[in-house]
């Protein structure tokens, strides 16, 4: 080593810049191409889109923001639109309280813990589709499990999924049961991870089992709680398959969300223009949605 | 083990309550797959007498065969089985090379194109769904497997996962290697790959899992029967033989099942996985 010159040793230095900067990018290759087609064109073709109307196999035409009127002067988007907010807003806190309840129960070094795990975790594996005609059956007004029981008490027949006061809640509770297992597993890496000398400092200065959750445990799994209310509300304003599957928008488009009207539009009618322009005021709405909850959390998320 | 002697009387209750309400949950869970288990292998009458009945008198195995033969499903477990699994090696094979890049390799523009493939994990599934189809209408690719396959090759979180995971592996690794005459290359096949196989089955196994669920992707580039992945089957199934019940659980059935059992023989990897994803926050 010490033997080879300086010019030398630059310039194999030098190669091994190269050649480290052309492996990286041929190893990015398959990524940027990916990105470039099924990403960003995506991303400026909508908007591109958004302002033009457009059945599948007719002409072009450029309309200005005429689908974007028409749009929000339409109640049935406005409808989907709601359907959609009152899925997450119920969905995602009671899913979140649920989960960070079970997870603490689950904690305290019990026995069967594993099999309470795998048992919680069971609906997370299946397909949405699959588990959600069984519940369809497990709702049926005439011959469903749920309302045998409540007969079996004394109360009447509830239609679940055909009363339009009750659909949207009997599919949020589905999607509570679908979903409880994933966020119980990230809560519960989240509780072990808080250490356990915050609790015993804890308990010498005189704090009880609702001190401690209140001002340890909750503000030590804060991150997880904001990462799950980011993701859950992304998530629940693109709820789709267990509606199709379940109650298929209705009854009386009672359960009609907002991904819905978007799929109608773009593969029903073929409207593709003014489909784009759904998706991206979608995409607006769960972006703002987003930076509030940004904004919001910030003042309560514990980072160490 | 805490033996029960050892407790006091109110540790004792407690632990009763937290068993029974944990028991509870656990049986709503589950309850819903044993009705679906045990209705699929019922007599219609018995589904429809206000007698309810917890199990079948003799169980129907015909309902299955009845099932498979209104609908191909034995065409649907293919198509599923060929695009999950064509979909998880693509996608680790590009996840690998391009976690390989932004983790071992020092060149300018690493670090932005890092935080560009996280960017993309924020962008909703809404903006892309018109544009993705339209360009796979333009292809003529619409009804194909390529279809079904390609759009879904890229996991910017599953990049993430092994970028981090490379960033643990000694780097005098890679030089020894170097000493020994192995290419880069070389490196990530010989070393990097085989040390990160947990890491690999992780994302492998939670992409196969997806790809299995799939529903509104091949619902909406397909429109052959021959094409269908298994879940479009169901609700398809569904659609025809509405109130079907015992052929509907039967359906139900044999849509979940082959996943229940991966997931009880790989159950780590699926936790593991889970666990991962949060900590994403």
């Amino acid at each position: 080593m010490m033997a080879v010159p300086q010019a030398k040793r630059r310039r194999q230095w030098l190669s091994m810049k190269t050649e480290q900067t052309v492996l990286g990018y041929l190893c990015l290759i398959p990524t940027f191409v990916y990105a470039a087609v099924f990403l960003l064109f995506p991303i400026f073709y909508s908007l591109v889109l958004s302002f033009q109307r457009w059945r599948l196999y007719g002409n072009q035409e450029w309309v200005g923001f005429d689908n974007y009127r028409r749009i929000f002067s339409d109640s049935v988007f406005w409808l989907s639109l709601k359907n959609a907010a009152i899925y997450a807003v119920f969905f995602v806190p009671l899913s979140i309280i649920i989960a960070l309840a079970v997870a603490i129960l689950l904690n305290q070094k019990i026995r069967g813990m594993k099999w309470y795990r795998t048992a919680y975790f069971v609906p997370v594996v299946s397909s949405t589709v699959a588990v959600a005609v069984v519940w369809s059956f497990l709702f049926d007004t005439h011959y469903g499990l749920v309302n045998d029981w409540l007969t079996r008490i004394g109360l009447n027949r509830v239609g679940w999924l055909t009363d339009p006061d009750i659909a949207m809640f009997s599919v949020i509770i589905f999607s509570i049961w679908k979903s409880l297992g994933s966020n119980v597993v990230i809560y519960l890496a989240a509780l072990q991870g808080v250490p356990q000398h915050l609790y015993e400092a804890a308990r010498i200065d005189g704090a009880g089992r609702w001190g401690q959750f209140r001002y340890i445990t909750l503000p030590m799994v804060s991150p997880t709680t904001f990462f799950m209310l980011i993701m859950g509300l992304i998530g629940a304003f693109q709820v789709f398959e267990q509606i199709m599957i379940m109650t298929g928008g209705g009854p009386m488009r009672a359960t009609y969300v907002v991904y819905m009207y978007m799929y109608d539009y773009a593969f029903r009618y073929s409207e593709m223009g003014y489909a784009a322009a759904v998706g991206y005021i979608m995409a607006i709405i769960i972006f703002i949605l987003t930076v509030i909850n940004m904004k919001v959390s910030g003042k309560f998320v514990h980072y160490e | 083990m805490i033996s029960a002697k050892s407790l006091r009387p109110r540790q004792l209750v407690r632990s009763g309550l937290t068993h029974a309400v944990l028991l509870a949950g656990a049986v709503i869970m589950i309850l819903p797959f044993f009705w679906m288990v045990t209705t699929s292998l019922k007599e219609m009458w018995e589904v429809f007498t206000p007698e309810m009945q917890w199990l079948p008198e003799v169980p129907v195995w015909r309902n299955y065969a009845d099932a498979w033969m209104y609908a191909p499903f034995g065409r649907y477990y293919f198509n599923t089985i060929f695009v999950a699994v064509s979909v998880v090696v693509v996608q680790l094979i590009i996840c690998g090379l391009a976690a390989y890049a932004l983790s071992r390799l020092q060149f300018p523009g690493r670090d932005i194109i890092f935080l560009g493939v996280l960017g993309t994990m924020m962008l909703p599934g809404t903006l892309m769904t018109v544009p993705s189809y339209l360009i796979l209408h333009w292809l003529k690719w619409i009804d194909t497997y390529y279809a079904l396959i390609i759009p879904s090759v890229f996991n910017a979180f599953g990049i993430f996962l092994l970028r981090q995971f490379f960033m643990t592996i000694p780097r005098e690794l890679d030089d020894a290697a170097t000493i020994d005459g192995c290419s880069r290359i070389a490196i990530l096949w010989r070393i990097i790959m085989p040390l990160s196989k947990a890491a690999f089955a992780t994302i492998g196994i939670f992409t196969f899992m997806g790809q299995w669920n799939s529903y509104i992707w091949p619902l909406i580039v397909t429109n052959s029967e021959e094409m269908r992945m298994i879940s479009v089957g169901i609700s398809m199934f569904k659609d025809q033989f509405n109130t079907q019940w015992t052929l509907m659980m039967a359906a139900s059935t044999t849509a979940t099942l082959p996943l229940l059992v991966v997931f009880l023989f790989a159950q780590r990897f699926f936790i593991e996985g889970i666990t991962l994803t949060g900590l994403k926050g």
